[in-house]
């Protein structure tokens, strides 16, 4: 991967990646999930999941597992919203791209 | 590093955040330790140093992370955490770190007041300095009349006095060129005619020439004399004019 990702962008991946699942998912399987597409430091995402809940776009419930407390990060729909701005943003912006990188041909 | 020390290390590191901000980072670690289960040793590997990590918590508590760094596929980027030495942790929790903190903050306050004190002094230097340029200023005004008087007779003066020099100077260099021209030529010209003359009037012939030869004299020592007064007395005149203009101009730009 040459192109870097921004704040943005991560935000918007991260909230896709917590979306799909409708009961939630946790910090561990979130960071597997968005590293499984960008390459992205495993320390560097608990800002943003941190953050992403101070802004009301994750909520986070504990479940209990294995008799211990699992922390799961849910999408609001405040987050709902932020999300669908950011993909149809990224469909523009990625749009425009593809456009200009097959015209180059 | 061991997952215990690990937690132990960052939790020492947060310890001044808010409780609620430290608790849920701390929790967040642990959970995430927990969850990678076998593969702990690599996850904790891969999270790095619970320095780095508390650092990008402060920074993002900050709110001063959302644009300063960047995830390239080298994972997150940040100019502020790239040097391994930058200290992203000022442990102020440390004693040492605190005597230093405190040390600083008393070399702060002492420069603080020194500042003030300077300040203070200042303030009365530039009053002083007001009123010297008010009675400056007066006094001035009060003499401007004569002084404007002895300045005028003494500029005119002094221009009169450097006419008369320059016309003597000029004079006499242009004199002393014909003069020392009208010798020479004419000695050779006289002494021509008057060893002619010697043939048909033996006396008449001998006065000429013996006229002629005064002429040459002179004519020589004229000639020695421009000699030295174009060769040295004009650039020596020169240079001391230059010299004085210097200096006068130098002095009045010192002045003001």
């Amino acid at each position: 991967m040459v192109f870097n990702t921004g704040a943005a962008l991560l935000d918007a991946i991260v909230l896709s990646v917590v979306s799909r699942d409708a009961v939630g998912t946790y910090g561990y399987k979130i960071t597997q999930d968005v590293r499984s597409v960008i390459d992205i430091s495993e320390s560097t995402l608990y800002p943003v999941l941190r953050r992403l809940q101070k802004e009301e776009c994750l909520e986070v419930y504990d479940l209990a597992i294995d008799g211990r407390n699992r922390r799961y990060y849910r999408i609001t729909e405040k987050g709902r919203v932020q999300l669908n701005l950011y993909r149809s943003e990224w469909s523009v912006y990625s749009g425009k791209i593809t456009r200009i990188f097959e015209e180059a041909d | 590093m061991s997952r215990a020390e690990f937690i132990k290390e960052l939790e020492y590191l947060l310890a001044d955040l808010p409780d609620e901000e430290k608790e849920d980072a701390i929790a967040y670690y642990r959970d995430y330790l927990d969850e990678a289960e076998a593969d702990e040793a690599e996850a904790l590997r891969e999270l790095g140093s619970p320095e780095r990590i508390a650092a990008i918590i402060r920074a993002d508590i900050q709110g001063n992370m959302k644009d300063s760094g960047v995830f390239t596929e080298r994972g997150f980027e940040d100019e502020r955490f790239r040097d391994p030495n930058y200290q992203v942790v000022k442990r102020l929790d440390l004693p040492e770190a605190a005597e230093q903190k405190k040390m600083t903050d008393g070399k702060i306050m002492d420069d603080d007041r020194n500042a003030f004190g300077g300040e203070t002094n200042t303030v009365k230097r530039k009053k002083q300095n007001v009123w010297k340029i008010i009675v400056l200023v007066l006094l001035v005004l009060a003499a401007a009349p004569m002084l404007l008087t002895i300045g005028g007779s003494l500029v005119g003066a002094g221009v009169g006095i450097l006419t008369a020099v320059l016309t003597v100077v000029v004079v006499s260099l242009i004199l002393l060129a014909v003069l020392t021209l009208a010798f020479v030529i004419g000695g050779f010209a006289l002494l021509v005619l008057g060893i002619i003359k010697l043939f048909s009037e033996f006396a008449a012939g001998l006065f000429l020439a013996g006229v002629a030869l005064v002429m040459l004299a002179f004519g020589s020592i004229g000639v020695i004399i421009s000699v030295w007064f174009y060769g040295k007395a004009v650039p020596a005149m020169l240079r001391g004019c230059v010299n004085g203009m210097n200096r006068l101009i130098h002095r009045r730009v010192r002045r003001v």
